[in-house]
């Protein structure tokens, strides 16, 4: 289960739960499958100037966060990390939610309970 | 009886070669702290210190051991001497050049570059410098780090998170680099720095810094007068400190 403890609500999708360029990165590595730092760096320099020594800490952070994982490749090129996304994009949004969701109920109780049960049910009735 | 636990007992010689083992430490921590010495007489003194820390225990261990079978004991300080100082330097020479690098070797997360171009560019420079060519080691880390050592064989170690950064030729200035310091034997004064402060319990009485800052500019004058540029080693440490500062 993805662990995020906070949520920025002012920010839109994938930035209220990371930072901006953790957020873009993130978004690459799920349409790429699997990528090199320089990959990575080379995508994204075409949309912002960012150093390539920024990716390659944002990348060991969300190592960190257990959001990607990462290999070691030796081969002709010489030897790189390898990073890829531990869930797909749908998998990470649905953990995020099921775990907010839990952490409301757990705080709040029957509170949180009857708020979302009035929620689903003006939902249904839309 | 009293033959067999001669070894045991405390006499007059072992408590002067004791005497001389402690002020032996003290001269050799003396001389570190208060000289700015060459890492070749910095790394001999400190394993005089070693020498001179382990040779009572050695012995006392001897003596006991040969006292408790009953077999027949030096008794004069020469025989001690004799049998207990060449003990202690085999085993100061197991501990800080055998135990401790391969301890090292085999517990860090690595492996070994087998880059064609690499180990060719290795060879080329080790026999110009007139080195054993040293393994060269991938260490499973993201932060960007290079290190050497010399020991019984000699090991360059980069992060793979440094790989990832670097281009060739940064790569190259930093091989460069490491193995100048491989030459000037600085690694092996920073290992002897770290036994000494591992095993001998005198050395916080008398801590002596060493600065690393001549030999940094030793190695770094060595990459740019083979690359006949500073660039590349340049823009490799530009690199390392823009990581560390993100």
């Amino acid at each position: 289960m993805v662990t995020i403890n906070r949520i920025r609500l002012e920010r839109k999708g994938l930035e209220s739960l990371l930072g901006p360029l953790e957020a873009e990165i993130l978004k690459i590595l799920w349409t790429k499958k699997d990528a090199r730092v320089r990959e990575v760096y080379n995508i994204l320099r075409q949309k912002r100037k960012v150093a390539l020594t920024s990716v390659a800490v944002i990348l060991d952070r969300l190592h960190e966060k257990k959001l990607v994982k990462r290999e070691v490749e030796s081969g002709k090129g010489g030897t790189h990390y390898i990073y890829s996304t531990r869930t797909s994009r749908g998998d990470f949004e649905s953990s995020v939610i099921e775990n907010t969701v839990n952490k409301l109920i757990d705080n709040f109780g029957n509170v949180a309970v009857n708020y979302f049960n009035e929620r689903f049910a003006k939902k249904k009735g839309n | 009886m009293l033959g067999c636990f001669v070894g045991i007992t405390l006499d007059g010689n072992k408590i002067i070669l004791t005497a001389i083992s402690v002020s032996a430490m003290l001269i050799t921590l003396f001389l570190l702290k208060k000289f700015n010495l060459s890492t070749k007489v910095k790394i001999s003194l400190i394993y005089a210190h070693l020498t001179a820390l382990f040779f009572p225990f050695v012995l006392f261990t001897t003596n006991v051991a040969c006292g408790t079978f009953c077999l027949a004991c030096y008794s004069n300080i020469l025989e001690m001497t004799a049998i207990s100082l060449p003990t202690t330097l085999i085993l100061a020479t197991i501990s800080g050049f055998l135990v401790i690098p391969t301890f090292y070797i085999v517990s860090s997360k690595k492996m070994e570059i087998k880059n064609r171009e690499i180990l060719k560019f290795v060879k080329h420079y080790s026999k110009k410098l007139q080195l054993k060519m040293p393994k060269i080691y991938a260490v499973n880390k993201a932060e960007p780090i290079a290190f050497s050592f010399r020991s019984f064989k000699s090991a360059i170690f980069i992060s793979v998170g440094l790989l990832d950064i670097l281009n060739k030729k940064e790569i190259e200035a930093i091989i460069l680099h490491e193995l100048a310091h491989i030459k000037i034997k600085s690694s092996a004064l920073k290992l002897s720095t770290n036994i000494l402060r591992l095993f001998s319990p005198l050395s916080v009485l008398a801590r002596f810094s060493h600065d690393s800052t001549q030999e940094e500019e030793l190695a770094d004058r060595f990459a740019i007068k083979e690359q006949e540029t500073s660039r590349y080693i340049k823009s490799a440490k530009r690199k390392i400190k823009e990581y560390r500062d993100v």
